[in-house]
């Protein structure tokens, strides 16, 4: 059980605090709720940039990570399609450098051309480094605009072309600012060895003057049901053809994330899960196959994917794992079989509870989600599951018509 | 209230270091265990280092081949039913096969080590290495490493071990396909014989195991299964003749992949704590000379960093980035840039005090509880290294100067001395 308290600030912060008393350290995680589901189809890739840009300097502060390393701070940010996430970890007792330096670049960033000239550069680098100088790194950028045609997340983070990042102007990047980044849009969540008045009290102390902010009313369109099957061939120099295929699936607060998530595990948690076992030790057609879910804000994706060995052709790796599919939506799994992925799930959990920046991570994700104190709830949750629950979900989610599968053939 | 935004708050300076106790003991066959109990939740990790790394075998791939083959069948159950087991569990066997030792890691809830201790020992002593399991991962390895062929950063990494240590030692990195159809059934069985043995065998745990786990440990790991001494290995000869420069084209890369380095020294060498915290200042971390000037400065890379490899006779430091051609040599003349400014000119105060805190607070995240304390222990414990090296290099860390960092870059900096290669256009 983690224990959490929670304020709320009259500028609408939601704070949050959990104290683990096993570490001398604490960290300050303060999540956005924008990503990339927010951008425009013209100007993607803008809040993964803007992440970029918080390390810039901020209004009264000139580096960001200078003041944090002096204090033997350090820290990192991530953006996906939903959220954009920073974090800082630190010696408890210099606590008040954290809540210093996060509500200053909340407060107002120094929007220097500068820094906008040099980070999109680095990002026009790291677009290459990841996605196009990679073997199969460019495969988000096919796969997203094949299952969406309507909603953001037919883009990945990154942006849909460097031309976008490139083209970012001062004045698009303070727009982006003042309609996504506010109080009233962001959680803090301090974890680790620290006492809940006080920060509560440093909260009130540097984040209570930031005024609230009116925000952006983006109209993010819902995505159609898809009724046609969707594929799409394509030929790289790479060493091995690689099979990827994505179903549409509910959002992460829909009664059923729990169960395809389940549903996922029993496909491919672990070494003995089925598609390890069928396609890889005893057909020997793949070298390595993998089935996961997005976990999304929005309906998201349930992916298959595989890579094939030497011999195995496309055509017969996409009908073994149909036939894969097929099994799990016509025959219920046994008992042992579902308290298995559940007790690799409760481990899981455990183990996910050891590390304090985890946990400070997870709670500001739950209170954006709903509340906090459903991090607890967790477990029962997934107990909770039935093999005819995935039976259902499967039947409902693996049709031909609700998939979309990319075909990554090598030229070589 | 107001408050004062320009001004940073108030900090406390680290001025201790402390690490968990480590309780030592060894198994009645010798074996010798390393405890750290610590941690609020019911979970144990337990790292097994077998004298079975790729400097003992005699092929390239055996070692690693050997140490994945374990879970894939026993004398007394098939390789899923392994898998079948531990998953059940909610347990996870992590196997990786390092220079100077094999390892096996076995993460349990704590409640459950009594039965997947037991597989464990199964997994361990009975292996069958059954053709077909062997002929699987040696074709699924084969892909792994052509797909690594084809990343510039793994072209330019591995050019860069083979030219320091050669072709024939481990150390070099010298794979070819012909290597993965020479690996035989005999040879693996004949590399566990002689390699996952009680002598020269360590156990390391962190977590809390329960208070029997010595007798658990004795129970499955404590007899005599083998009189076997561990095997030699030997370290490289160096007789090769080193290239100062070397160049790896592959056309159609969208951007080169640069190495810089310098052959260094193992953890021992009285140098060693303060060339770690002068390549800290180079490129080992956000705030370095190379992350500001070529990254935050230029833009011309997305990353870029450098750190020390040690092995238990030899070590080396490498600068690493990927950069778009055109960039490829301003980026490697700033490179040379900064190595020259720090023989150069003294370190400010400042900064060297920024890069002090930094890597204080580093010790205490890296030493965070019991399992990243083992994290840590392990990299010793592989070099035969005792943990008083955490606490010399606390005290190098705390009292060394802008002189003395200033005179390390002068002796090991010289700009003759450097290695570059690259790899992409």
């Amino acid at each position: 059980m983690i224990n959490i308290e929670k304020r709320t600030l009259s500028n609408g912060l939601r704070v949050v605090c959990h104290v683990d008393k096993t570490t001398p350290l604490a960290a300050i995680n303060i999540l956005y709720n924008v990503g990339s589901k927010n951008e425009t189809p013209d100007k993607t890739g803008f809040a993964h940039l803007f992440e970029h840009l918080m390390f810039g300097g901020s209004k009264n502060i000139p580096s960001y990570d200078a003041p944090l390393q002096m204090v033997g701070g350090d820290n990192n940010a991530w953006t996906s399609c939903d959220i954009t996430n920073y974090y800082l970890t630190l010696p408890a007792d210099n606590i008040e450098t954290g809540f210093w330096l996060e509500s200053d670049r909340l407060l107002e960033l120094d929007f220097s051309e500068k820094s906008l000239e040099v980070q999109r550069k680095v990002v026009v680098e790291e677009f290459k480094q990841r996605y196009l100088n990679q073997p199969y790194g460019d495969i988000p950028l096919l796969i997203s605009p094949l299952a969406y045609k309507v909603h953001p997340y037919q883009w990945p983070t990154i942006g849909k072309e460097l031309s976008h990042i490139e083209n970012a102007t001062l004045d698009d990047v303070k727009s982006f600012f003042y309609s996504h980044y506010a109080p009233n849009n962001a959680v803090l969540c301090v974890a680790g060895n620290v006492d809940p008045d006080k920060v509560f009290r440093l909260a009130e102390k540097w984040f209570g003057p930031i005024p609230f902010r009116s925000l952006s009313q983006d109209n993010i369109p819902v995505e159609p049901k898809q009724i046609e099957e969707r594929k799409l061939d394509v030929e790289r120099k790479v060493p091995a053809d690689m099979i990827h295929k994505v179903f549409h699936i509910g959002g992460r607060m829909d009664d059923d994330f729990y169960t395809t998530d389940l549903l996922s595990d029993v496909l491919s948690n672990g070494p003995s899960a089925r598609l390890n076992q069928s396609l890889v030790k005893e057909q020997q057609l793949f070298s390595e196959v993998n089935a996961y879910i997005t976990g999304d804000h929005h309906p998201g994706l349930f992916t298959v994917t595989g890579r094939l060995l030497p011999g195995t052709s496309i055509e017969e790796a996409e009908l073994s794992i149909l036939n894969e599919l097929d099994k799990i939506s016509s025959e219920s799994i046994g008992d042992y079989e579902l308290q298995k992925v559940k007790n690799k799930i409760e481990s899981t959990l455990v183990f996910s509870e050891i590390s304090f920046l985890n946990k400070a991570m997870n709670l500001a994700s739950f209170e954006l989600l709903g509340k906090a104190e459903d991090i607890n709830n967790e477990v029962e949750k997934y107990q909770a599951v039935t093999s005819q629950g995935i039976l259902d979900c499967a039947q409902k989610t693996f049709t031909s018509s609700n998939s979309s599968t990319l075909y990554y053939r090598s030229s070589q | 209230m107001s408050i004062n935004r320009n001004t940073a708050p108030e900090f406390k300076n680290i001025t201790s270091f402390d690490l968990l106790p480590i309780e030592t003991f060894e198994l009645n066959n010798g074996i010798k265990v390393h405890l750290m109990q610590a941690g609020s939740q019911e979970v144990a990790k337990l790292d097994f280092l077998f004298p079975a790394g790729s400097v003992h075998a005699s092929k390239p791939l055996l070692a690693s081949i050997t140490n994945k083959a374990l879970t894939e069948g026993t004398k007394n159950m098939p390789g899923a039913e392994v898998s079948e087991k531990i998953d059940f569990f909610g347990a996870f066997i992590g196997q990786q096969a390092s220079f100077h030792h094999a390892v096996v890691t076995l993460v349990s809830l704590s409640h459950f080590l009594p039965q997947t201790l037991e597989i464990l020992e199964d997994v361990i002593k009975n292996p069958v290495f059954d053709q077909k399991e062997i002929d699987t991962l040696i074709s699924n390895r084969k892909q792994e490493y052509l797909i690594e062929s084809d990343k510039v950063k793994t072209i330019a990494t591995r050019a860069f071990t083979q030219n320091l240590y050669g072709k024939n030692h481990p150390y070099g990195n010298f794979v070819t396909l012909n290597d993965f159809e020479n690996i035989t059934q005999d040879d693996v069985i004949d590399f566990h014989q002689n390699g996952y043995i009680p002598q020269g065998t360590h156990i390391i745990i962190s977590g809390q195991p329960g208070r029997n786990i010595k007798e658990l440990l004795n129970k499955h790991f404590g007899q005599q299964w083998s009189d076997k001494a561990p095997l030699s290995n030997p370290g490289p000869d160096n007789k090769e003749e080193i290239k100062h420069q070397i160049f790896i084209e592959k056309a159609d890369a969208v951007q080169s992949a640069i190495k810089i380095g310098i052959p260094l020294f193992d953890k021992q060498h009285p140098d060693f704590h303060g060339m770690q915290i002068l390549n800290t200042i180079l490129g080992g971390f956000f705030g370095s000379r190379l992350m500001t000037n070529i990254r935050e400065e230029k833009g011309l890379t997305y990353s870029i960093s450098s750190f020390i490899m040690t092995y238990k006779h030899a070590g080396f430091l490498v600068i690493g980035s990927d950069v778009k051609a055109e960039n490829r040599d301003i980026a490697v003349n700033e490179i040379f840039n900064e190595l020259r400014l720090l023989r150069d000119e003294k370190i400010p105060e400042q900064e060297l005090e920024m890069v002090r805190n930094f890597l204080l607070g580093d010790m205490v995240r890296n030493f965070d509880g019991p399992f990243a304390t083992s994290d840590n222990y392990r990299g010793l414990i592989d070099l035969d290294i005792t943990p008083d090296y955490f606490h010399e290099f606390f005290q190098v860390l705390s009292t060394i100067t802008a002189d003395d960092l200033q005179c390390l870059a002068q002796k090991y900096f010289k700009e003759e001395d450097f290695i570059s290669v690259i790899a992409g256009q």
